[in-house]
């Protein structure tokens, strides 16, 4: 058993997290405290409405804590700035949307390229780094297909990707096989961990799947706005 | 990714185009005309190395300025920088099949005859003769040895000119005396052509002429025209209103295209935002797209404006007094618009993108 003192360090140390919509009535984080460290995989179960997106929200500065302590790898998130929140989002954090979210004018190798274009002018390397990332993925021969011609494990595939663009160190899924067949999911989770690992990615989940709860390294439950259990493994 | 956007809803991108382009083509084709104008009237001033013409002064068209002959004559000989002047007197006249056409009479030994460029049969020698112009030519389908009828009377035709005057050259010129008997004007004239000695100064002589004889003016460019004739300002206050009314409508259709690509793209601008896009990189797709609808519009209406003005030319109406002049400022005030109207159109739908906040935008359906 190791110590703490061997533990690696936080990823995500978030401590009286508070997120209020519409005036106060909605209370979406209700002082929330959680930590993650480095190289994790992390589950946040919970049922709807319990605030699971709104952490990954505030977690990837998407929207704003109203009170609260959150830090990811020792940067407090309060004081961000515009500038400084979307460098953040695009060279620290990866987003996976539960509905995939691909432009859909844009072919597989496009979309993955997105992300950036917000950080490098240099399009032979983000055309490189595309095709490198959808080829890990598993789909080297479909990259210049179109959104609406992909299956949808294929699409979600891509969303993996184009988050994984940026060499993010957090990649933040929020419940991605929610819109896709178990036995599409079960793979599409296979890949993640994968990836998570080959990157040493810390990897927080959002989900409803306790399939994909059990492969975490830990999971958390969620209920109004508070973690009220932990399980690790 | 500018183009995908612009060609996602296609009709409407087109519809967009075709909206801005018309008034670009207005833009295009009226300027062109309204240049042309310009240069033609320029050019009509120094035909015949004429280096001022002298009408009336305080009329508002020169077609109605009417001076005294002999007395204007006699009054320009005392200067003593005036070489030669030669009378002319101009009508408009409904000829055959023209329904206007520019007659003008002049004294068959001044210098204003003299120095018609006949291309065809001779100059008159007679009252019962005359030449006409080249485009009076091709419009009235007649030529030396034709007959003309002018007010009534017969006419030969015994030669064809050519001065590369558009107005002119759609024009008829018979003696003086015939067209002052004609329209009942006997020792009335509309103008004097005025050739200055060498070395003399055409503003000195303008000044000298408009303070030794009020009820005259000299005029010695088409910039001094208004002087006699306001067309030419109406004209380009017109431009620039049909420039102002294109850059409005255009505006607003832009805008309007714009304002729904952004309502429609509200989630995907919000994935934009979520990967770390900037607001400035949101705004800057947006304008983007945005002058690009501008410039296909600029690039389409000025190739249609020039077909439309060349088209004018074709009308009978317009052949006589229509020579649209393409010049590089005009392309360039057409693309000022269109650009104009693209940072007009694409402002507020570029700074709505900018702001939507990226939670909400997950959340649109």
């Amino acid at each position: 058993m190791n110590s703490d003192s061997e533990a690696p360090p936080l990823a995500i140390h978030a401590r009286g997290l508070v997120k209020r919509y519409e005036q106060g009535r909605i209370v979406a984080l209700d002082g929330l405290d959680l930590d993650v460290r480095v190289g994790e995989f992390v589950a946040v179960c919970g049922p709807s409405g319990c605030g699971k997106s709104t952490l990954l929200n505030v977690i990837s500065v998407i929207d704003r804590l109203d009170t609260g302590q959150l830090s990811v790898w020792g940067r407090s998130l309060s004081d961000l700035g515009e500038a400084d929140a979307n460098r953040f989002r695009s060279s620290v954090v990866g987003l996976v949307f539960q509905l995939h979210n691909l432009l859909p004018r844009l072919t597989a190798l496009e979309n993955v390229q997105v992300p950036m274009l917000a950080t490098s002018r240099d399009r032979d390397a983000r055309v490189q780094r595309a095709r490198d990332l959808l080829a890990r993925v598993g789909l080297a021969d479909r990259q210049h297909a179109l959104p609406t011609v992909l299956s949808g494990g294929e699409r979600q595939r891509v969303a993996i990707a184009r988050a994984l663009a940026n060499h993010p160190r957090l990649l933040l899924a929020d419940e991605p096989t929610g819109a896709i067949d178990s036995k599409t999911g079960e793979k599409l989770f296979n890949l993640l961990t994968e990836l998570q690992a080959d990157f040493g990615t810390t990897l927080l989940v959002v989900t409803h799947d306790h399939h994909v709860a059990a492969r975490a390294n830990r999971v958390v439950h969620m209920l109004d706005g508070r973690i009220i259990e932990r399980a690790d493994r | 990714m500018t183009w995908r956007n612009l060609f996602r809803q296609r009709v409407r991108t087109s519809l967009t185009v075709v909206g801005v382009s018309v008034g670009v083509v207005a833009i295009v084709a009226f300027g062109a005309i309204v240049r042309g104008f310009w240069t033609s009237t320029d050019a009509g001033i120094h035909t015949g190395d004429t280096d001022l013409v002298v009408y009336q002064s305080g009329v508002a068209a020169d077609l109605l300025s009417t001076l005294d002959e002999a007395q204007t004559r006699d009054a320009l000989a005392a200067d003593p920088d005036v070489a030669e002047s030669a009378a002319n007197l101009w009508h408009v006249l409904p000829v055959e099949g023209m329904p206007f056409s520019l007659v003008v009479g002049l004294h068959l030994d001044e210098f204003s005859y003299r120095c018609q460029q006949v291309v065809r049969g001779r100059g008159a020698r007679s009252d019962d003769e005359v030449i006409i112009g080249t485009i009076a030519e091709r419009v009235l389908g007649k030529s030396v040895g034709d007959n003309l009828s002018l007010g009534g009377q017969p006419h030969r035709i015994v030669g064809v000119f050519q001065t590369g005057v558009v107005f002119v050259d759609g024009g008829i010129r018979l003696t003086l005396t015939r067209l002052q008997n004609l329209i009942r004007k006997p020792g009335q004239v509309t103008s004097f052509q005025v050739r200055l000695r060498s070395g003399a100064d055409p503003h000195v002589v303008t000044e000298r002429i408009e303070r030794d004889h009020p009820d005259l003016v000299a005029i010695g460019s088409a910039e001094e025209y208004k002087k006699v004739e306001q067309g030419l300002e109406i004209a380009d206050g017109m431009l620039w209103a049909v420039s102002f009314m294109a850059l409005l409508i255009g505006g607003i259709i832009v805008a309007n295209t714009m304002w729904m690509s952004v309502y429609e793209r509200t989630r995907e601008i919000g994935v934009l935002r979520a990967v770390g896009w900037s607001k400035r990189s949101v705004m800057a797709m947006i304008f983007l797209e945005s002058v690009g609808v501008a410039l296909i519009a600029c690039v389409l209406g000025c190739a249609g404006g020039v077909g439309l003005a060349r088209l004018s030319t074709t009308l009978p109406v317009a052949t006589q007094f229509v020579d649209p002049v393409f010049k590089a400022s005009l392309f360039g005030l057409a693309l000022a618009v269109a650009v104009l109207l693209s940072v007009l159109g694409g402002a507020l739908p570029a700074w709505r993108a900018a702001h939507i906040s990226p939670v909400e935008a997950l959340r649109h359906e």
